[in-house]
């Protein structure tokens, strides 16, 4: 079985720049809301909404996520990651072509509502980023000789990703030279859901599945609850969006919706067998983040039946996605951040120390105070908003995006401390005779 | 009910209510149990043996007392009965002239039923750089040498007669204090955790008998079981003893959910790349002193 060893974790400059950069597209994307608080009370079809959103799933999660995974996997799998020129490829590629991609949506409105052909290619990049992702994932993983399911479902969750960003591209040329004869915006809530359970819910079950009984430590032996929950998502996937591309969502996806949450539902008894199975600790606040995220999964979920059952007006879509997007997953990123950054920082500096003296632990590379005035704003932020949407509250969704601009700086501060983190080593005094 | 040397009061007076009584009568210091709030207080973290200290009687007293109500010696132990035998005297001491040794006889104090906790870290205080403090009373103060050790005191015992100890606690000099930041010394859970050299850490291990020292190697294990196993050791460790971990890694983690608690001292012993040795043993042994 896997065995975590940080003897073959990869350079930090393949890891970092990710965490950095992801930090940076969180504060854009919370200031760019402020000023554009205006298109969530419209529909989700509008460009400065979709550059916020690509910032979102793009610049701020995948960036993360692409960083933890190129620092975990090689852990996971006991073996070095696949290529580290790869991994860095990937960042350039990606770092371009979010800006391109976005600052194309954010002009498309001023250039006479055509997209640009510098858009097309931001697009064109990500996709290829996603590829040279996918390639460093099965590279890595290939090798391991414990087949888990975890792997499996990162495996896959890449794979959608490439879907998911090749999916986009067509959809973005579509805009620039129309070519496809089907409704755009029905195109586009495959894309959309390919993203979101495709790639990110995947892989979040896969990492999850390693990750959490090892926080709680705790275990369970229940590893076909996994094999379920892959078997029921991807089916679940597959044919909504065979069923969507070729007839239009109709009532029919209530049945993968179904698929899906049976899925889900399998996942989540997994991590009750875990968290009943651990040794009981008092929780940290990065898994404070963590089980809140678990809450916004639950309402974004409760929002997506909704929707698909009663088609309720516009505003509840931006609900959803707001949910997903700044709820479900920003919340698990926001937390895992300071559970693996310090980590991976500690491992560069006071690894190979040798010698008396005293050494800081990953939690004191980072500054907790900022880390609960992190959580308190962040709180504020999303459910300030999810009311302020409900029950159209411009004042609330003013201040709730400004406390969302709180939270962002607040977590840009603490990865700055950080990255910038200096090795602190005292050497404490030997007993032998002293000078006098 | 086999007792030892690391038998807690508690369990025995869990036993056999009776022993209360026995046990007090050996030596004043030992009154303290009668009253049942410093009994709730100590009885469940000080063994027979840190009682035998404190009363400054042997093991053996306490177990004359306690057979006859029923309890039984472990033999195998009783090895680990024999006298405190310090070491040769630390550099600094021998180097150390006699009028730069300020002494403080503790004995009236704790005859007079009073903790001179207290006195001895004003005294230490008070006491210029470069100089030493000598403490005399009848048993090892062990809870007091680790308490100024954490202060940045180099301390040496010897027992010169029976029921006679001398404990020497010398503060280093300014320049030696620099070594350690003001910011770790603010927060002295941070000095529960330390990386050591290969002697020193050897020199450590050599303080246990063999039969206090437990050890796990949970090299081969899978994330989470290292963290489960060592975790699963410490909650039965018996205080005095050292748990002795083999790792492949500086486990971090765990680190940080001991050095929260502020039960347990550790020294990291960084032996190569996959390889690290860890010391944990008990921190408490300072709490019901003060």
């Amino acid at each position: 079985m896997a065995k975590i060893n940080i003897a073959k974790a990869p350079v930090n400059s393949a890891v970092l720049p990710f965490y950095g950069t992801a930090a940076l597209f969180f504060i854009l994307l919370s200031i760019l809301l402020l000023f554009q608080s205006g298109s969530l009370t419209g529909g989700y079809f509008n460009f400065h909404l979709l550059s916020i959103v690509h910032i979102a799933v793009l610049g701020w999660l995948t960036m993360i996520i692409f960083g933890a995974g190129y620092q975990l996997l090689p852990v996971i799998c006991e073996r070095n990651l696949f290529s580290e020129k790869l991994a860095f490829a990937s960042f350039l590629l990606l770092l371009t072509g979010v800006v391109l991609l976005a600052a194309g949506f954010w002009c498309t409105p001023s250039l006479g509502a055509v997209f640009p052909v510098w858009g097309l290619i931001g697009g064109g990049l990500i996709f290829l980023s996603s590829l040279l992702f996918v390639c460093n994932v099965a590279g890595t993983s290939k090798i391991c000789d414990s087949y888990s399911i975890q792997k499996n479902f990162i495996l896959t969750s890449a794979i959608w990703l490439c879907w998911t960003t090749l999916a986009g591209f067509l959809l973005a040329w579509n805009l620039r030279y129309p070519y496809i004869s089907k409704d755009h915006l029905e195109l586009l809530k495959l894309h959309a859901h390919m993203g979101l359970a495709g790639w990110f819910l995947q892989l979040i079950i896969g990492v999850s599945a390693k990750l959490i009984p090892m926080f709680l430590l705790g275990r369970s032996s229940k590893n076909n609850l996994l094999t379920k929950a892959y078997m029921l998502i991807n089916a679940g996937m597959l044919l909504f969006l065979t069923d969507g591309y070729l007839n239009g969502i109709t009532d029919q996806a209530i049945i993968y919706l179904i698929l899906l949450l049976a899925g889900i539902a399998c996942w989540m008894l997994y991590l009750k067998d875990v968290y009943n199975n651990r040794i009981k600790r008092p929780l940290d606040i990065t898994l404070r983040f963590t089980g809140l995220s678990f809450i916004n999964l639950g309402l974004t979920i409760a929002a997506l039946i909704l929707i698909v059952l009663w088609r309720p007006p516009i505003r509840s879509q931006i609900i959803y996605g707001l949910l997903a997007i700044l709820g479900w997953l920003s919340a698990l990123a926001l937390g895992m951040t300071f559970k693996t950054l310090p980590f991976i920082v500690w491992n560069g500096h006071y690894k190979h120390l040798n010698g008396k003296g005293k050494i800081p632990l990953p939690k004191e590379l980072y500054r907790h105070n900022l880390l609960q005035l992190q959580w308190w704003l962040y709180l504020l932020a999303l459910y300030g908003l999810t009311a302020g949407l409900l029950l159209q509250l411009d004042l609330l969704i003013k201040v709730s995006m400004l406390s969302l601009i709180g939270t962002s700086l607040s977590y840009g501060l603490n990865i700055v401390i950080i990255l910038r983190h200096k090795t602190i080593f005292i050497h404490a005094t030997t007993p032998e005779a002293p000078d006098r | 009910m086999v007792i030892n040397s690391d038998t807690k009061i508690s369990q025995l007076l869990k036993e056999q209510p009776k022993a209360l009584e026995a046990i007090s009568r050996l030596a004043k210091p030992l009154q303290k149990l009668r009253n049942p709030l410093l009994r709730k207080l100590m009885a469940s973290r000080t063994t027979i043996r840190q009682a035998a200290d404190i009363g400054g009687c042997s093991v053996e007293a306490f177990f004359q007392v306690l057979r006859p109500l029923g309890f039984k010696t472990d033999d195998n132990l009783r090895e680990n009965i024999k006298a405190h035998t310090p070491g040769p005297r630390p550099g600094w001491l021998t180097t150390l002239p006699d009028h730069q040794i300020q002494t403080f006889d503790v004995r009236p104090m704790l005859t007079g039923g009073q903790d001179p906790l207290k006195e001895i870290m004003a005294a230490y205080k008070e006491l210029s750089p470069a100089t030493a403090l000598r403490i005399v009373n009848t048993f090892v103060p062990t809870p007091l040498l680790r308490l100024l050790e954490n202060k940045g005191a180099l301390t040496y015992c010897e027992q010169p007669g029976d029921r006679l100890t001398y404990s020497y606690f010398f503060k280093p000099s300014g320049n030696d204090v620099k070594d350690t930041s003001p910011q770790l010394k603010a927060d002295s859970r941070k000095d529960l955790i330390t990386t050591v050299t290969q002697a020193q850490f050897q020199e450590e291990l050599s303080r246990f008998n063999p039969a206090d020292l437990q050890q796990a190697d949970v090299r081969e294990l899978e994330m989470p079981g290292p963290m489960q196993t060592i975790l699963r050791y410490l909650e039965q460790l018996p205080k005095g003893h050292g748990l002795l971990v083999h790792h492949k890694r500086i486990p971090v983690y765990l680190l940080e959910d001991l050095q929260a608690s502020g039960d347990f001292r550790v020294l990291v012993l960084p032996v190569s790349d996959t390889e690290v040795k860890l010391l944990l043993t008990h921190n408490d042994q300072l709490k019901w002193q003060k």
